[in-house]
């Protein structure tokens, strides 16, 4: 079957079914019932003129709301056409050979749905949603640079055109076939989606699809603009913040893209080199990847050294909705704010050392695979932090149901499976085995699909009355939330289930015992589909038909003392237009004053304070943690006289990390283990143990890491032996859990803070 | 879509689809099982449906404008495969079928290589591993690229599908009916006792 005819109606469908919700809405929002005469002149005037004035005024606009919603739009665009791929992947594995679509269309199928989700859907979304709210979050009166915003914007939409010409044209060749002769079509006819993967490696990129030319385009066009946009919001938040912000009191969201733009200002401009390069590979006769030129796997490397920070990229400004949207539904402010700002910059600085992992079975060098390993298990520590942080706000919480809570709770359940395999994943022998298999696709799909549209949902659900001054139907939201965390759990669950099974991916067929689970994630999708289609309609619906909201309040965010500058700014819109005054709780319980910081007058200045901060934290962890360990270390040498300890155990630590076995390496970097990875979870895992006092606390720490160290450094005592080291390790990190904990309390660096206030 | 061309200044405002207070969805006096259970069902019926409607009316399609059974391949010159090729056998020019011959001829001009083959397939065994093919004094590695094959399910499935999706709409929009089915009651209860 014609697989672009198919694809195009779908859309097209789609497309008419909103339309046909948006006239609906609108006819019986004219019905002569409410303000008959008046109505229908009004729509009667919705003339050319209009459409005109509207078209201008669309194209031409460069307020940071309107942007922001174009973004939005686009995005939307984006995320159903690569799902309309997406489902026509799935409906194509309903059967284990390849009847529907051939093996070929197959191929093209997930490599686009791949690159126009990844591209074309995330980025925009989140760049649409920075754009709305970011400004009115610091208090800034529109991005630093309006024109450039609008023009970042407006380098997608051809970006898009580009790198999707392929079905563009085939389905324009098809139509026109009808009436033109076939050999004056040749030129659109050559044009197919190209069937590469979303990683387009060479030498499979370097076939003569004249398509490939056109996406690497697209791709390049779509990185320019992605940069354009990262720059903006960084001069944005540096430079545009009220009198109000400082570092100390940016919101979560915020800082989450300010990370992200940081981390794209380093990335984007390597894909765009490495995608000329290989431009230059397919139509210049350069060699830079070519087998006998540069190899092939340069590509990989310089991909990667782009596609992992492009991971955290549209993960990251996830997690700040989340980090932004959660507490309001529970109630509580979120909880170690500035251990989950912490934990985002490292997760941007440590995204560019992990990229190797992706090529495990290269033939890299075992040494340098060893060490990505290491650094790959490491990069879980900062996100499990944040999912540590998102658990406790909800601890003790006021959970209210609502579309976003569940939301919010599906992603974080969703994003731990999604996260723990991926550590799986990071482990050598286990990426050896299941790199090519489903288990990557299920584990991917987790975060991709468990997270970030997620997220997105519960922004949109979460501003809706602010975006539209109406209320959607939040019984259908709610519906909707837990239909689509059902469908994601299902589909991606399952996929992983086929990855334990070892059924490879990227394959149009399989063998026929596979099918039942194939079935079961197909299902699933549907039920996707029919979700985000539930969504489309009610935003379109309640848009027209929803009940306008009354109060700048409408999540009773005042009552928890969470009423956050975008309400603000939207209180005094709704005053000033409609004559509603600002709402006051019945009953107010502070949950946190924001420190109120002097605004430096430099970017050097204004950095300073936060760098001193994030030294002194670090500096007194680490100092605690010398402490510690030296102490720990005096404990475990008594044990090594007695005959409990094997100091060879040390020597072993080191080659974990590739290099050789040698007390000396091994001690070191135990020591330096010791000053910054367990101090650092001690710091931000502290406010989840028991104990009023420091010194408490860290005892408690001490004897959970204890169960660790006495797994990894056992080396076969038994009898007597056994419990000796037992009761040595344990003793040991007592002690360095009281010189961690001790150290900390006296130079001031953790401090338990309140939690909602209203039991201190 | 921004919010002030369209909700502010139409005079008395419509219907509105949620009359509940912003913080609770769901009025006491609302079933559960109405408001949630029944349209869950439904998405499920739905998404089971689909896929029995989808295959199931594919084959129909497929044996009614025969959408499959013919093969395509690539045909690629050897010479750029710089010696990889060593080790493939060649097709000897006068084994090639006349439908195997004309869609070598067409996959050659075509910018993407590839083409259908609309007729006998004498050499499937041979062009599925890929072959050596002569042609005009040039060496092609050609090879079948899909087999485009049959799917072989029951049409019955179509009906069996057809029949989920349309219980499960009904499923879906069990919310609202009811609404206007339990608002109607309290019309004619009111009627009545007037
Ligand atoms: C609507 C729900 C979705 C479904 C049913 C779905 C389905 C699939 C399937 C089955 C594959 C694997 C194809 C194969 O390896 O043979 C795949 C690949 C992929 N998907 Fe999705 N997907 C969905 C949503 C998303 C989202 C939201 C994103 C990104 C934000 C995404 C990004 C990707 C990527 C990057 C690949 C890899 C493509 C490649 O191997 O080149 N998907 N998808
Ligand atoms: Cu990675």
């Amino acid at each position: 079957m014609n697989r672009a005819l198919a694809e195009v109606s779908l859309f097209g469908l789609v497309l008419v079914g909103c339309l046909l919700t948006v006239a609906l809405a609108r006819r019986w929002r004219a019905e002569p019932s409410t303000d008959g005469g008046y109505a229908r002149e009004r729509r009667r005037r919705l003339s050319l003129a209009d459409a005109k004035a509207a078209a201008v005024r669309w194209t031409t606009t460069t307020n940071h709301r309107e942007i922001g919603l174009l973004y939005i739009a686009f995005g939307t665009v984006a995320a159903i056409w690569g799902g309309i791929d997406g489902m026509m992947i799935r409906t194509h594995l309903l059967t284990p050979e390849a009847t529907l679509w051939t093996e070929g269309t197959y191929n093209e199928l997930f490599t686009m749905h791949g690159l126009t989700m990844l591209i074309f859907f995330v980025t925009p979304v989140f760049f649409g949603i920075g754009n709305y709210f970011l400004p009115l979050l610091i208090g800034a009166d529109d991005m630093a640079f309006p024109r450039l915003n609008a023009v970042g914007f407006w380098l997608l939409p051809p970006s898009l055109l580009l790198a999707r010409f392929g079905i563009i044209a085939e389905v324009t060749g098809a139509i026109l076939a009808v009436v033109v002769p076939a050999d004056r079509l040749s030129v659109l006819l050559a044009f197919k989606e190209p069937a590469i993967g979303w990683t387009v490696y060479p030498p499979l990129s370097l076939a003569p699809n004249p398509q490939t030319n056109f996406l690497l385009l697209g791709l390049h066009l779509s990185g320019i603009a992605t940069t354009i946009g990262a720059l903006n919001f960084i001069t944005t938040v540096v430079y545009e913040r009220d009198e109000s912000i400082g570092w100390a009191n940016l919101d979560i969201f915020s800082w989450n893209i300010l990370v992200t733009s940081a981390i794209i200002i380093f990335a984007f401009p390597l894909l765009g080199t490495a995608l000329l390069m290989l431009l230059f590979d397919r139509n210049l006769g350069t060699t830079f990847f070519a087998v006998e030129g540069g190899g092939p796997i340069l590509w990989q490397h310089l991909f990667w050294f782009w596609g992992h920070p492009e991971v955290y990229i549209i993960f990251l400004p996830a997690t700040g909705l989340m980090s932004l949207i959660l507490p309001k539904f529970v109630g509580r402010k979120l909880f170690g704010f500035k251990f989950i700002v912490y934990s985002t910059i490292a997760i941007g600085v440590l995204s560019f050392g992990v990229w190797a992992h992706h090529m495990f079975v290269t033939g890299v060098d075992p040494r340098v695979r060893a060490s990505f390993m290491a650094t790959s298990i490491a990069i879980a520590v900062p996100s499990a932090i944040k999912v540590f942080n998102w658990i406790t706000t909800m601890w003790n919480g006021d959970v209210r149901l609502a579309a976003p809570t569940i939301l919010c709770v599906g992603s974080i359940g969703l994003f731990i499976v999604g996260g723990v395999t991926g550590i799986f994943l990071a482990v050598i022998p286990i990426d050896v085995v299941y790199h090519g298999t489903y288990y990557v696709v299920g584990h991917f799909h987790l975060i991709l699909m468990g997270i970030i549209p997620l997220m997105m949902f519960a922004a949109s659900y979460y501003w809706y009355p602010l975006l539209t001054g109406r209320m959607y139907d939040r019984r259908l939201a709610i519906f909707q939330s837990s239909l689509l965390v059902v469908g994601s759990a299902v589909t991606f669950m399952t996929l992983m289930a086929l990855g334990f099974l070892e059924l490879p991916r990227r394959y149009a067929t399989y063998p026929p015992s596979y099918s039942g689970l194939q079935v079961v994630a197909t299902v699933g999708a549907f039920i996707i589909g029919i979700s985000v289609l539930m969504w489309l309609y009610n935003m379109l619906w309640s848009y027209f038909q929803g009940t306008p909201v009354e109060t700048a309040d409408p999540w009773e965010l005042k009552a928890t003392e969470q009423f956050t500058p975008e309400w603000q700014w939207f209180e005094d819109r709704l005053e000033r237009e409609r004559g509603i005054p600002p709402s006051e709780p019945e009953e107010v319980r502070p949950s946190y004053v924001p420190a109120q910081g002097e605004r430096p007058p430099s970017l050097y200045g204004r950095i300073v304070p936060v760098a001193k901060r994030v030294a002194s934290d670090a500096g007194t962890g680490a100092a605690g943690g010398f402490v510690g360990t030296i102490a720990l270390t005096v404990v475990l040498l008594v044990a090594v006289a007695l005959g409990a300890f094997d100091l060879e155990a040390f020597a072993t630590l080191a080659t974990f990390v590739g290099l050789p076995a040698n007390l000396a390496l091994g001690y070191g970097l135990f020591l330096a283990g010791g000053m910054t990875v367990w101090p650092l979870l001690f710091l931000s895992l502290g406010e989840y143990l028991p104990g009023e006092l420091t010194l408490v606390t860290g005892l408690w720490y001490a004897t959970v890491i204890a169960s660790g160290f006495a797994l990894a450094f056992y080396t076969g005592q038994s009898g007597l032996e056994l419990v000796t080291y037992v009761l040595f390790v344990i003793v040991a990190h007592w002690i360095y859990g009281l010189g961690l904990a001790g150290t900390i309390a006296v130079l001031g660096g953790r401090q338990r803070r309140p939690s909602t206030g209203d039991d201190g | 879509m921004s919010s002030d061309d369209e909700s502010t200044g139409s005079g008395p405002e419509p219907p509105a689809t949620d009359e509940t207070g912003p913080l609770e969805p769901t009025a006491a006096s609302e079933s559960l099982v109405l408001t949630y259970a029944a349209p869950f069902f439904g998405v499920v019926l739905i998404a089971v449906g689909l896929p029995l409607a989808i295959v199931g009316g594919y084959v129909v399609v497929q044996d009614g404008i025969g959408l499959c059974g013919a093969p395509t391949i690539s045909a690629t010159p050897t010479d750029e495969y710089e010696g990889a090729l060593a080790t493939i056998e060649t097709l000897p020019a006068e084994d090639v079928s006349a439908a195997e011959r004309a869609a070598l001829e067409e996959a050659i001009d075509s910018p993407l290589r590839e083409a259908t083959v609309d007729g006998e397939v004498t050499n499937r065994a041979a062009l599925l591993e890929g072959a050596i093919v002569e042609y005009e004094g040039q060496d092609y590695y050609v090879q079948i690229t899909s087999q485009n094959s049959c799917l072989e399910v029951a049409p019955l499935l179509f009906p069996i599908g057809a029949i989920a999706i349309l219980v499960g709409i009904a499923g879906v929009l069990t919310p609202p009916i009811y609404r206007k089915m339990a608002g109607f009651e309290e019309r004619v209860g009111r009627d009545r006792s007037d």
